[in-house]
């Protein structure tokens, strides 16, 4: 029983000495390069609205994208970001989320974004965060403004022989309610929250596109513009691909050498599919490394 | 039955925290600030860690018929023909018995034959001639 024990240890003890080797010699080597000096993250699609795995073709993940962000941020590897933007825009709050982020990431590293198709609304203040902008000639760029909409069907109601009743409490509890006409009163409350946001896009514009908001006013009035007259108008920096975008983004980093890697943002299936591929063993390895790696990391910023 | 299958389930859960330590967490502590999951050295990390389970699993089902888990429960893997007799596992046995322990879903429908089979044998153990029982 003991030379069992024994043997056992030896075995464990190969297992750990040959991991250590092998990671020692992978990271000694030098012969893999290090993919993540210029990360690319993709951003595409509607922002918000969409949860779970069947929409992640549909709506821009924000939790994810956020998380992804956020651990570029601390990643001593990624030296800057490229934002590869597809977006009509979407949710305003989830939007902010994700600049909030990307300002962290731009006090640390060069972020540049790129709008090859769709940079409008959420997507252009997205894009509009980073510290350059980079888009196609013929992309859609701009739009900023806000619109919120509300039906009133209270004649249809009335002609179907349908009485609808809502109890309350709260002047503003039913404002926009599909079942009478919206008043005055509400209208303008409505309305002073949907300026608020306007004023709070507009002013974030300004201020991380450097345009003062007298001149910016009148060019977020939720017009769209091409990608020349974006650059011409100061809403861009300079027409491009996304190769240019990710030149751009090496020379502000000062990189001598880097290599590229994509990031997807997407949730879901793809994810599930790699856990199933997967032992329990590799999955707590690996999350003891993360929690380490992130100790670590916290530790450095705090020194 | 659902003794031996506990006790299996303990022991399995015992080796993978065993593999965790020993054979995946330096592999990701030192090479995950390299990689982004994707591309040579994430496929590089998984394989390595994947080739170090699978010695682990077939070197100690062969050289002792008892993985570190399986000796804190007390059971044993033996040759089917031998039973309790403690027959001595050989090393393509062992080595077939192991593979699907490489991928948890493959684990997963190769474990279903011992909710209604004893608890003994997965089907992998089957096509092995392999068989585990309790060992004191």
């Amino acid at each position: 029983m003991k030379k069992k024990t024994l043997g056992m240890a030896v075995v464990v003890l190969a297992i750990l000495t040959l991991s250590l080797g092998f990671s020692l010699a992978l990271k000694g080597a030098g012969n893999l390069p290090s993919p993540r000096e210029i990360a690319v993250v993709r951003i595409e699609g509607q922002i918000g609205g969409g949860s779970g795995a069947l929409s992640q073709d549909a709506f821009v993940d924000v939790q994810r994208t956020k998380e992804t962000l956020d651990s570029l941020t601390e990643d001593p590897l990624v030296s800057a970001v490229v934002l590869d933007i597809d977006s009509p825009g979407g949710e305003t709050a989830p939007t902010a989320d994700i600049v909030y982020s990307i300002r962290d990431l731009r006090a640390r590293k060069p972020v540049v974004s790129y709008v090859s198709s769709m940079g409008a609304s959420g997507g252009y203040w997205i894009a509009s965060s980073a510290n350059r902008t980079v888009v196609a000639p013929l992309a859609v760029v701009g739009s900023i403004g806000v619109f919120s909409d509300f039906f009133d069907a209270s004649a249809l109601l009335a002609k179907v022989g349908v009485n609808y009743t809502t109890l309350k409490a709260g002047k503003y509890k039913d404002a926009g309610s599909f079942a009478r006409p919206m008043t005055d009163e509400e209208r303008a409350y409505v309305q002073g929250i949907i300026d608020k946001i306007h004023d709070e896009f507009v002013s974030s514009v300004s201020h991380d596109r450097n345009i003062p908001v007298e001149t910016l006013m009148p060019l977020a009035q939720g017009q769209i513009f091409l990608g020349r007259d974006a650059v011409s108008l100061g809403l861009a920096d300079r027409l491009g691909t996304k190769k240019d975008a990710i030149e751009l983004a090496k020379e502000l980093s000062g990189a001598g050498t880097y290599s590229v890697s994509e990031l997807s943002t997407s949730g879901g299936w793809t994810d599930f599919l790699r856990q199933m591929g997967a032992t329990a063993g590799q999955a707590l390895g690996r999350g003891f490394s993360e929690a380490v790696l992130s100790f670590a990391a916290r530790e450095q910023r705090i020194a | 039955m659902g003794a031996l299958l506990g006790r299996r389930l303990w022991a399995f859960l015992i080796d993978e925290l065993v593999l965790g330590a020993v054979a995946a967490f330096p592999l990701y502590l030192l090479l995950t600030p390299r990689s982004d999951g994707t591309g040579a050295l994430a496929l590089a990390i998984g394989a390595a860690s994947q080739a170090l389970a699978l010695i682990y699993w077939v070197s100690t089902d062969y050289l002792f018929g008892q993985s570190l888990g399986k000796m804190v429960v007390r059971v044993k893997t033996v040759a089917a023909s031998s039973g309790r007799g403690g027959g001595k596992v050989g090393f393509f046995q062992a080595l077939l018995r192991s593979l699907t322990k490489l991928v948890n879903f493959l684990l997963l429908l190769d474990s279903l034959r011992l909710l209604w089979g004893g608890g003994e044998q997965r089907s992998t153990d089957a096509l092995a001639g392999t068989t585990v029982v309790e060992w004191i």
